[in-house]
Protein backbone atom coordinates (compact mmCIF):
# COMPACT_ATOMS: atom_id res chain seq x y z
CA UNK A 1 0.00 0.00 0.00
CA UNK A 2 2.72 2.27 0.62
CA UNK A 3 3.90 1.72 -2.63
CA UNK A 4 0.87 3.00 -4.54
CA UNK A 5 0.66 5.91 -1.99
CA UNK A 6 3.90 7.61 -3.57
CA UNK A 7 3.13 6.04 -7.08
CA UNK A 8 2.50 8.16 -9.68
CA UNK A 9 -1.00 9.87 -10.82
CA UNK A 10 -0.77 7.19 -14.19
CA UNK A 11 -0.04 4.05 -12.07
CA UNK A 12 -2.88 4.65 -9.21
CA UNK A 13 -5.00 5.40 -12.02
CA UNK A 14 -3.58 1.91 -13.46
CA UNK A 15 -4.25 0.01 -10.42
CA UNK A 16 -7.57 1.13 -9.87
CA UNK A 17 -8.48 0.05 -13.16
CA UNK A 18 -7.22 -3.30 -12.55
CA UNK A 19 -9.02 -3.71 -9.39
CA UNK A 20 -12.32 -2.21 -10.40
CA UNK A 21 -11.84 -4.89 -13.30
CA UNK A 22 -11.51 -7.40 -11.23
CA UNK A 23 -14.23 -6.64 -8.65
CA UNK A 24 -16.99 -4.85 -10.06
CA UNK A 25 -16.27 -5.80 -13.84
CA UNK A 26 -19.04 -4.73 -16.90
CA UNK A 27 -21.42 -8.26 -16.20
CA UNK A 28 -21.87 -10.64 -19.32
CA UNK A 29 -25.21 -10.43 -19.42
CA UNK A 30 -24.84 -6.45 -19.74
CA UNK A 31 -22.71 -6.87 -23.19
CA UNK A 32 -25.40 -9.46 -24.54
CA UNK A 33 -27.79 -6.73 -23.99
CA UNK A 34 -25.73 -3.91 -25.52
CA UNK A 35 -25.25 -6.08 -28.26
CA UNK A 36 -28.37 -6.80 -29.55
CA UNK A 37 -29.57 -2.73 -29.22
CA UNK A 38 -28.44 -2.83 -32.74
CA UNK A 39 -31.59 -4.60 -33.48
CA UNK A 40 -33.58 -2.64 -31.87
CA UNK A 41 -33.52 0.37 -33.83
CA UNK A 42 -36.75 2.38 -35.40
CA UNK A 43 -37.40 3.47 -38.99
CA UNK A 44 -35.18 5.97 -39.84
CA UNK A 45 -38.03 8.20 -40.83
CA UNK A 46 -39.40 8.75 -37.58
CA UNK A 47 -39.53 11.85 -35.92
CA UNK A 48 -38.29 11.95 -32.23
CA UNK A 49 -40.70 14.00 -29.77
CA UNK A 50 -39.11 16.31 -27.46
CA UNK A 51 -39.27 15.62 -23.75
CA UNK A 52 -40.95 18.95 -22.12
CA UNK A 53 -41.41 18.36 -18.32
CA UNK A 54 -40.80 14.67 -16.53
CA UNK A 55 -42.09 14.74 -12.69
CA UNK A 56 -39.06 12.62 -11.86
CA UNK A 57 -38.11 15.33 -9.35
CA UNK A 58 -41.75 14.99 -7.14
CA UNK A 59 -40.72 11.77 -5.38
CA UNK A 60 -43.55 9.77 -4.47
CA UNK A 61 -45.98 10.62 -7.26
CA UNK A 62 -46.60 8.76 -9.96
CA UNK A 63 -43.91 9.78 -12.66
CA UNK A 64 -45.48 11.86 -15.49
CA UNK A 65 -43.71 12.48 -18.83
CA UNK A 66 -44.87 14.87 -21.31
CA UNK A 67 -43.47 14.77 -24.73
CA UNK A 68 -44.33 16.90 -27.97
CA UNK A 69 -46.92 14.72 -29.19
CA UNK A 70 -48.28 12.86 -25.80
CA UNK A 71 -47.93 12.40 -22.10
CA UNK A 72 -47.19 9.53 -19.83
CA UNK A 73 -48.21 8.66 -16.54
CA UNK A 74 -46.62 5.74 -15.48
CA UNK A 75 -48.44 3.72 -12.64
CA UNK A 76 -46.78 0.67 -10.89
CA UNK A 77 -48.65 -2.63 -11.15
CA UNK A 78 -47.05 -6.13 -10.70
CA UNK A 79 -44.06 -6.44 -12.90
CA UNK A 80 -43.96 -3.41 -14.39
CA UNK A 81 -46.37 -0.30 -15.17
CA UNK A 82 -49.44 0.92 -16.78
CA UNK A 83 -49.03 3.93 -18.54
CA UNK A 84 -51.92 6.21 -19.73
CA UNK A 85 -52.11 9.68 -20.99
CA UNK A 86 -53.32 11.47 -23.80
CA UNK A 87 -52.14 12.07 -27.03
CA UNK A 88 -52.34 14.81 -29.09
CA UNK A 89 -52.53 13.37 -32.58
CA UNK A 90 -52.50 9.74 -34.04
CA UNK A 91 -54.37 6.85 -34.48
CA UNK A 92 -52.49 4.07 -31.92
CA UNK A 93 -49.89 4.22 -29.46
CA UNK A 94 -47.15 1.59 -29.80
CA UNK A 95 -44.96 1.00 -26.02
CA UNK A 96 -41.83 -0.57 -27.20
CA UNK A 97 -39.20 -2.43 -25.09
CA UNK A 98 -36.19 -4.59 -26.01
CA UNK A 99 -37.67 -7.79 -27.80
CA UNK A 100 -41.63 -6.85 -27.64
CA UNK A 101 -44.12 -4.32 -27.93
CA UNK A 102 -48.20 -3.53 -27.16
CA UNK A 103 -49.85 -1.37 -29.22
CA UNK A 104 -52.75 0.94 -27.99
CA UNK A 105 -55.70 2.19 -29.70
CA UNK A 106 -55.73 6.00 -29.11
CA UNK A 107 -59.51 6.66 -28.80
CA UNK A 108 -60.87 9.81 -27.88
CA UNK A 109 -57.62 11.72 -27.53
CA UNK A 110 -56.34 9.22 -24.47
CA UNK A 111 -54.52 5.97 -24.58
CA UNK A 112 -54.46 3.05 -22.48
CA UNK A 113 -51.03 0.55 -21.90
CA UNK A 114 -51.78 -2.43 -19.06
CA UNK A 115 -48.62 -3.38 -18.69
CA UNK A 116 -45.00 -2.31 -20.11
CA UNK A 117 -41.90 -3.97 -17.76
CA UNK A 118 -39.61 -2.22 -16.00
CA UNK A 119 -36.38 -0.60 -17.67
CA UNK A 120 -35.59 0.46 -21.53
CA UNK A 121 -38.65 1.91 -23.09
CA UNK A 122 -40.17 3.75 -25.56
CA UNK A 123 -42.89 5.21 -27.56
CA UNK A 124 -44.45 5.69 -31.01
CA UNK A 125 -47.22 7.87 -31.88
CA UNK A 126 -48.58 6.08 -35.37
CA UNK A 127 -49.67 8.56 -37.92
CA UNK A 128 -48.72 11.90 -35.95
CA UNK A 129 -48.60 14.46 -38.28
CA UNK A 130 -50.72 15.37 -41.46
CA UNK A 131 -48.32 12.49 -43.70
CA UNK A 132 -49.26 10.45 -41.88
CA UNK A 133 -45.70 9.54 -40.40
CA UNK A 134 -44.91 7.92 -36.81
CA UNK A 135 -43.50 10.19 -33.78
CA UNK A 136 -41.39 8.53 -31.46
CA UNK A 137 -39.83 9.63 -27.75
CA UNK A 138 -35.75 8.35 -27.04
CA UNK A 139 -35.51 5.65 -24.86
CA UNK A 140 -35.52 6.02 -21.00
CA UNK A 141 -35.31 3.79 -18.32
CA UNK A 142 -39.08 3.73 -16.94
CA UNK B 1 -6.29 -6.87 -40.38
CA UNK B 2 -6.28 -2.89 -39.28
CA UNK B 3 -8.33 -1.94 -36.67
CA UNK B 4 -11.13 0.66 -37.97
CA UNK B 5 -11.57 4.01 -36.19
CA UNK B 6 -14.58 4.79 -34.37
CA UNK B 7 -15.89 6.81 -38.20
CA UNK B 8 -15.59 3.74 -40.06
CA UNK B 9 -17.44 2.11 -37.01
CA UNK B 10 -20.09 4.07 -36.60
CA UNK B 11 -20.40 4.00 -40.46
CA UNK B 12 -20.42 0.27 -41.10
CA UNK B 13 -22.73 0.02 -37.95
CA UNK B 14 -25.36 2.35 -39.17
CA UNK B 15 -25.78 0.50 -42.39
CA UNK B 16 -26.67 -2.48 -40.12
CA UNK B 17 -22.56 -3.98 -39.87
CA UNK B 18 -23.34 -6.28 -36.54
CA UNK B 19 -19.12 -6.77 -36.26
CA UNK B 20 -19.05 -3.04 -35.90
CA UNK B 21 -21.68 -2.40 -33.84
CA UNK B 22 -20.18 -5.20 -31.51
CA UNK B 23 -16.34 -4.02 -31.75
CA UNK B 24 -17.79 -0.09 -30.22
CA UNK B 25 -19.68 -2.44 -27.65
CA UNK B 26 -16.58 -4.21 -26.58
CA UNK B 27 -14.06 -0.94 -26.56
CA UNK B 28 -16.43 1.35 -24.73
CA UNK B 29 -18.73 -1.50 -22.60
CA UNK B 30 -16.51 -1.27 -19.51
CA UNK B 31 -16.36 2.34 -19.52
CA UNK B 32 -20.33 2.87 -20.10
CA UNK B 33 -20.98 0.77 -17.20
CA UNK B 34 -18.04 2.63 -14.93
CA UNK B 35 -20.96 5.62 -14.78
CA UNK B 36 -23.63 4.24 -12.70
CA UNK B 37 -21.41 1.79 -10.45
CA UNK B 38 -19.62 5.17 -9.95
CA UNK B 39 -22.76 6.49 -8.43
CA UNK B 40 -23.63 3.44 -6.54
CA UNK B 41 -26.49 2.39 -8.60
CA UNK B 42 -27.61 -1.29 -7.81
CA UNK B 43 -26.39 -3.53 -10.64
CA UNK B 44 -30.28 -4.26 -12.08
CA UNK B 45 -30.48 -0.34 -12.43
CA UNK B 46 -27.17 0.08 -13.52
CA UNK B 47 -27.89 -2.64 -16.29
CA UNK B 48 -30.94 -1.08 -17.18
CA UNK B 49 -29.02 2.77 -17.22
CA UNK B 50 -26.55 1.06 -19.56
CA UNK B 51 -29.34 -0.73 -22.33
CA UNK B 52 -30.90 2.47 -22.63
CA UNK B 53 -27.59 4.00 -23.82
CA UNK B 54 -26.98 1.43 -26.59
CA UNK B 55 -30.01 1.45 -27.29
CA UNK B 56 -29.75 5.44 -27.74
CA UNK B 57 -26.57 5.22 -29.71
CA UNK B 58 -28.45 2.48 -32.11
CA UNK B 59 -30.14 4.81 -32.63
CA UNK B 60 -28.06 7.91 -33.38
CA UNK B 61 -25.39 6.08 -35.17
CA UNK B 62 -25.66 8.77 -38.27
CA UNK B 63 -25.70 11.44 -35.85
CA UNK B 64 -22.92 11.61 -33.49
CA UNK B 65 -20.94 14.68 -34.98
CA UNK B 66 -17.64 13.85 -33.39
CA UNK B 67 -16.75 10.21 -33.94
CA UNK B 68 -13.39 11.11 -32.13
CA UNK B 69 -15.49 12.20 -28.89
CA UNK B 70 -17.75 8.80 -28.72
CA UNK B 71 -16.45 8.46 -25.09
CA UNK B 72 -17.23 11.34 -24.21
CA UNK B 73 -20.96 11.17 -25.59
CA UNK B 74 -21.49 8.15 -24.36
CA UNK B 75 -20.71 8.86 -20.51
CA UNK B 76 -22.73 12.40 -20.99
CA UNK B 77 -25.78 9.85 -22.68
CA UNK B 78 -25.47 7.20 -19.62
CA UNK B 79 -24.69 9.83 -16.91
CA UNK B 80 -28.19 11.63 -17.77
CA UNK B 81 -29.94 8.91 -17.25
CA UNK B 82 -28.13 7.88 -14.11
CA UNK B 83 -28.92 11.16 -12.23
CA UNK B 84 -32.84 10.45 -14.10
CA UNK B 85 -32.46 7.05 -12.28
CA UNK B 86 -31.41 8.24 -9.25
CA UNK B 87 -33.85 10.84 -8.40
CA UNK B 88 -36.27 8.32 -8.95
CA UNK B 89 -34.98 5.93 -6.41
CA UNK B 90 -34.56 8.83 -4.34
CA UNK B 91 -31.36 9.51 -2.32
CA UNK B 92 -33.27 8.78 0.98
CA UNK B 93 -33.19 5.09 0.46
CA UNK B 94 -30.42 3.71 1.97
CA UNK B 95 -27.98 2.72 -1.06
CA UNK B 96 -26.82 -0.83 -0.92
CA UNK B 97 -23.53 -0.05 -2.37
CA UNK B 98 -22.29 -2.72 -4.47
CA UNK B 99 -25.31 -4.96 -4.07
CA UNK B 100 -24.58 -8.05 -5.68
CA UNK B 101 -27.30 -9.96 -8.58
CA UNK B 102 -26.74 -13.32 -7.22
CA UNK B 103 -25.71 -14.79 -4.06
CA UNK B 104 -22.17 -15.00 -4.87
CA UNK B 105 -19.98 -12.40 -2.94
CA UNK B 106 -19.79 -8.89 -3.19
CA UNK B 107 -17.17 -6.51 -4.64
CA UNK B 108 -16.28 -5.47 -0.97
CA UNK B 109 -17.15 -8.81 0.29
CA UNK B 110 -13.62 -10.05 -1.91
CA UNK B 111 -11.44 -7.02 -1.32
CA UNK B 112 -11.91 -7.71 1.92
CA UNK B 113 -10.94 -11.24 1.50
CA UNK B 114 -7.65 -10.51 -0.53
CA UNK B 115 -7.13 -7.13 1.49
CA UNK B 116 -7.98 -4.60 -0.98
CA UNK B 117 -6.98 -1.37 0.69
CA UNK B 118 -7.20 0.73 -2.56
CA UNK B 119 -10.84 -0.95 -3.02
CA UNK B 120 -11.68 0.36 0.28
CA UNK B 121 -10.39 3.47 0.10
CA UNK B 122 -11.81 4.33 -3.14
CA UNK B 123 -15.56 3.05 -2.18
CA UNK B 124 -15.09 6.32 0.61
CA UNK B 125 -14.64 8.74 -1.66
CA UNK B 126 -17.53 11.08 -2.85
CA UNK B 127 -19.71 10.49 -5.94
CA UNK B 128 -18.22 12.88 -8.12
CA UNK B 129 -14.51 12.02 -7.14
CA UNK B 130 -15.32 8.23 -7.91
CA UNK B 131 -16.29 9.01 -11.38
CA UNK B 132 -14.08 11.54 -11.90
CA UNK B 133 -11.13 8.62 -10.97
CA UNK B 134 -13.08 5.95 -12.71
CA UNK B 135 -13.24 7.91 -16.17
CA UNK B 136 -9.78 9.13 -15.95
CA UNK B 137 -8.72 5.19 -14.90
CA UNK B 138 -10.61 3.63 -18.04
CA UNK B 139 -10.38 6.14 -20.68
CA UNK B 140 -7.01 7.75 -20.79
CA UNK B 141 -7.48 8.98 -23.84
CA UNK B 142 -10.78 11.75 -22.97
CA UNK B 143 -9.61 15.14 -22.90
CA UNK B 144 -10.07 17.32 -19.65
CA UNK B 145 -12.09 19.34 -21.78
CA UNK B 146 -14.75 15.92 -22.54
CA UNK B 147 -14.30 14.66 -19.18
CA UNK B 148 -15.33 18.43 -17.44
CA UNK B 149 -18.41 18.06 -19.86
CA UNK B 150 -19.19 14.63 -19.11
CA UNK B 151 -19.17 15.13 -15.88
CA UNK B 152 -20.64 18.87 -15.66
CA UNK B 153 -18.04 20.61 -13.94
CA UNK B 154 -16.11 23.71 -15.74
CA UNK B 155 -13.42 22.51 -17.36
CA UNK B 156 -10.95 25.00 -15.97
CA UNK B 157 -11.94 23.43 -12.15
CA UNK B 158 -11.50 19.70 -13.29
CA UNK B 159 -7.39 19.88 -13.05
CA UNK B 160 -7.94 20.55 -9.28
CA UNK B 161 -10.62 18.61 -8.08
CA UNK B 162 -9.18 15.35 -9.74
CA UNK B 163 -6.26 16.48 -7.94
CA UNK B 164 -7.74 16.93 -4.62
CA UNK B 165 -10.03 13.54 -5.30
CA UNK B 166 -6.10 11.57 -5.76
CA UNK B 167 -4.67 13.41 -2.66
CA UNK B 168 -7.65 12.27 -0.62
CA UNK B 169 -7.34 8.44 -2.10
CA UNK B 170 -3.47 8.67 -1.22
CA UNK B 171 -4.41 9.57 2.48
CA UNK B 172 -7.01 7.36 3.03
CA UNK B 173 -4.46 4.77 1.26
CA UNK B 174 -2.35 5.91 4.16
CA UNK B 175 -4.57 5.50 7.00
CA UNK B 176 -4.82 1.73 5.63
CA UNK B 177 -1.19 1.55 5.94
CA UNK B 178 -1.51 2.32 9.68
CA UNK B 179 -4.38 -0.20 10.73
Amino acid sequence: MIGLKVASDRALLDALALLVDDLDPTPESVAVRARSALVERSSSDMITMRLLSDSVHAPGRPRELAFTGLDLRFDPVVGGWEVTGPARAGTSVVARWPGGQVTAAVAAGRFHVERVPFGPVRFVLRGADASGRDHVTPWFVA
Amino acid sequence: MRDRDNTELLIDADRGDTAAWHEIVRRYARLVWAVPRSHRLSREDAADVCQATWLALAENLSRIRRPERLGAWLVTTTRRETLTVLRLRGREVPLDLWEAADDGPTPEERALARDAGLWRAYATLTDRCREILRLAAFAPELSFTQVAEAVGIPVNSLGATRGRCLAVLRRRLGVEVGR
